[in-house]
């Protein structure tokens, strides 16, 4: 979800007129919002799980995620992989230890509260 | 929604029992509370908006849950913990907009009870209070209008990297 967020941000940047509207800029800026967001649940689950030994101490490479379309087209494709994330998550949470089960379900919860909080933005432009 | 009807695993011993019954007396307490503020939150709405049935169907959830944990509570052989007759309310309420602020809040306090619910390992419980959070984190954006990094969790107890 962060290289997604990235992704969608960097597109939108470069593709913003010279003089967007307030509309676009208050989109772009619920974007941002819930991109650090993701930082964070990336953050928190890192620090709760544990790399195997020997894996390299240099970071993964991020998926590649390809943005396209206009600001509608990016936010209804966030909106969608959020509703898919938060999906995946709840389905995880058996066996897991409580703390971890607790991390879990709150960053599914935040996931899902991004879908109205995306399409608010969207039915605000 | 679906709420867990399995009775407890044979294996789980006393200890585990008890745990799980003192997170289910907690999230019903929540929902009493709950039940109890949508009252104050609807009565601070305007009269016949979108807002007043909002707050008017969110009550009407409560209370359904309020009643799927009585039952869960009583069917394990437990005692439901009666409501208070007023609570205290975290926030005043003289405006729509205090009100507003006090569902919210409301919401969070539901989805810290059922986060503690989500530690316990009986699996049925767990998918059942992962749901209810999720639902009050929704209710809680659509009242405040933003979205928290981690709904129920304290925020001191998650620091990233």
């Amino acid at each position: 979800m962060v290289a997604r967020y990235a992704a969608a941000v960097s597109s939108l940047d470069a593709r913003l007129p010279p003089r967007p509207t307030r509309a676009d800029t208050a989109s772009l800026a619920a974007i941002r919002e819930v991109q650090a967001q993701h930082a964070k649940h990336l953050a928190a689950l890192k620090s709760r799980l544990v790399e195997p030994s020997g894996s390299s101490p240099s970071p993964s490479p991020s998926p590649s995620v390809r943005v396209t379309g206009g600001l509608s087209a990016v936010l209804s494709m966030l909106e969608q992989a959020e509703e898919t994330a938060s999906a995946r998550l709840l389905s995880q949470l058996d066996g897991l230890p409580g703390s971890l089960a607790q991390l879990f379900a709150s960053v599914a919860a935040s996931e899902a509260t991004h879908v109205p909080f995306l399409r608010a933005a969207e039915q605000a432009r | 929604m679906t709420t867990p009807t399995t009775p407890a695993s044979p294996a789980s011993g006393s200890g585990a029992q008890s745990q799980v019954m003192a997170a289910l007396q907690d999230a019903l307490a929540a929902e009493q509370a709950a039940s109890y503020g949508y009252g104050v939150v609807g009565a601070h709405l305007p009269q016949g908006s979108a807002l007043q049935t909002a707050a008017g169907n969110d009550w009407v959830v409560h209370l359904k849950l309020r009643d799927d944990l009585a039952g869960l509570i009583k069917a394990r052989g437990g005692q439901p913990v009666p409501a208070a007759v007023a609570y205290e309310l975290p926030v005043r309420v003289q405006s729509p907009a205090q009100a507003k602020a006090l569902a919210a809040l409301l919401e969070d306090r539901v989805g810290q009870a059922y986060l503690s619910l989500v530690a316990l390992p009986e699996e049925a419980l767990r998918s059942f209070a992962a749901q209810q959070l999720r639902a009050a984190a929704l209710r809680a954006e659509a009242w405040r209008g933003s979205t928290q990094a981690f709904p129920g969790l304290p925020g001191s107890s998650v620091r990233g990297g």
